[in-house]
């Protein structure tokens, strides 16, 4: 089965993909905001990535715990890097995962909503051609999925999930977060390789798999990683490629790669330049530690590359 | 089908403006069709009052199930009044956007700024146009 492609509308270019990279969070942060400007100019762009060193992501919202910001003799352990995202949600640890991030015009591709349903679409097609037994896409409780969104409580975004996020064995494979702004949608999640949710959960709760029989989800915790689910599992690249492949093409990518490629290297220089004000914003460490959101004076306008 | 009330005026951001009893006062919150697009709300960012913001310049964040949206400023003006309850129930914006629902109470710079928002019969065509995806 193919994945649906989306309708592009109002302004919705073929989406062009961007080569990996690993970074540590600002870099990551500040790039995937860049590519949400680029993205209220027009673009409809997708990466993935990796992080280094391991990282912790706070949402929008939430609330930075004393754990988190060196008062509290329960640091998190050193050598984590800490960083809030631009999107909703709760805490997530970026330590062996795949992320993608997903950028486009807010009105194009049928709408956020839209855009949230075919990526997932698209994650899941790319992840089954490579052998990954995922549920069947289900209902989730609706008290569950708030309860999964508060901003207002410290456990970690895989502990539930929400509507449409994909799931194995019952448990959780990819958290997914959407934010909206200057007519641009930014869409980025996390594809565990390996359950370390555990070292993100911020209220202290132990939610790895060796605990799993206090969530009640199958003696197991609530999340699961690619290494539980394959083996082997296959190469990173051939992983990332078969995802790339699925999500550029529900939303229009060109079927001659190598063109693609090119173009995705050129707007990578652009955004590196647009990324650097972001950055600046996401290593300050003030961004952490506040809820402001992280808007560096432009230099012109979104729309200049 | 989305409620559209005749005497609001609205943005193409899906922002509704109210007019109060007091002259160049209104208040301001997210329509109907912008709640359930958004789904259930769990946090609502707003500002001081007595802050000051251009027309179209955010003034806050409202966050659903998993997504952070912009909130626009209709019209340029100065915040006299936030709606606090909205920090301890923000489900209100689900369940009253035009009532309790409410987020913040401008002072227009301009008052004349309110003619130049969409009419209800307008408001109705865009969304309807964003219902043919």
């Amino acid at each position: 089965m193919t994945a649906r492609r989306a309708r592009a509308r109002s302004g919705g270019s073929p989406c062009l993909v961007l080569p990996y990279a690993v970074a540590d969070g600002a870099r990551n942060m500040a790039l995937d905001e860049a590519m949400l400007e680029l993205a209220s100019g027009g673009a409809t762009l997708l990466r993935f990535y990796g992080w280094e060193p391991w990282c912790l992501s706070l949402g929008r919202h939430q609330a930075a715990p004393d754990r988190l910001l060196g008062r509290s003799p329960d640091d998190l352990r050193p050598g984590i890097d800490a960083v809030r995202r631009p999107t909703g949600g709760r805490s997530v640890f970026h330590g062996p995962e795949i992320t993608y991030a997903f950028a486009c015009p807010a009105r194009a591709w049928g709408g956020p909503r839209a855009v949230l349903q075919t990526v997932h679409r698209a994650l899941a097609e790319g992840l089954r051609a490579v052998g990954v037994p995922l549920d069947p896409a289900r209902r989730v409780d609706a008290e569950a999925s708030f309860e999964a969104a508060s901003p207002v409580s410290d456990a970690s975004c895989f502990r539930d999930p929400a509507p449409g996020e994909l799931t194995a064995g019952g448990r959780k494979l990819v958290g997914s977060a959407q934010c909206r702004r200057r007519g641009g949608v930014l869409q980025h999640g996390s594809i565990l390789l390996e359950d370390r949710q555990r070292l993100g959960d911020l209220d202290g709760r132990d939610v790895g798999p060796e605990d799993g029989a206090a969530e009640g989800i199958s003696g197991r915790g609530p999340a699961i990683g690619l290494n539980e689910l394959l083996d082997p599992v296959p190469d990173l690249r051939i992983i990332v490629e078969r995802l790339s492949a699925s999500v550029a093409a529900a939303f229009g990518a060109p079927a001659a790669a190598s063109t693609n490629a090119r173009a995705g290297i050129a707007t990578s220089a652009a955004l590196t330049r647009l990324a650097a004000g972001y950055e600046r914003v996401h290593r300050s460490g003030a961004w952490l530690r506040r809820r402001e959101p992280p808007l560096p004076p432009l230099d012109g306008p979104a729309d200049r590359f | 089908m989305s409620d559209i009330p005749e005497d609001l005026r609205y943005t193409p951001e899906h922002e509704y403006v109210r007019e109060t009893d007091v002259d160049g006062e209104v208040l301001i919150g997210i329509t109907d069709y912008a709640q359930g697009e958004l789904g259930d709300v769990v946090y609502v960012e707003l500002p001081a009052p007595g802050e000051e913001f251009g027309q179209m310049e955010a003034f806050g964040t409202v966050e659903a199930v998993k997504t952070v949206s912009e909130l626009f400023c209709p019209a340029a003006g100065a915040i006299v009044a936030v709606n606090d309850a909205l920090e301890t129930d923000p489900g209100l914006v689900n369940s009253d956007p035009y009532g309790e629902g409410w987020m913040i109470r401008l002072e227009l710079e301009s008052p004349e700024d309110f003619d130049d928002l969409l009419t209800a019969e307008q408001y109705a065509a865009l969304v309807a146009d964003a219902d043919e995806i």
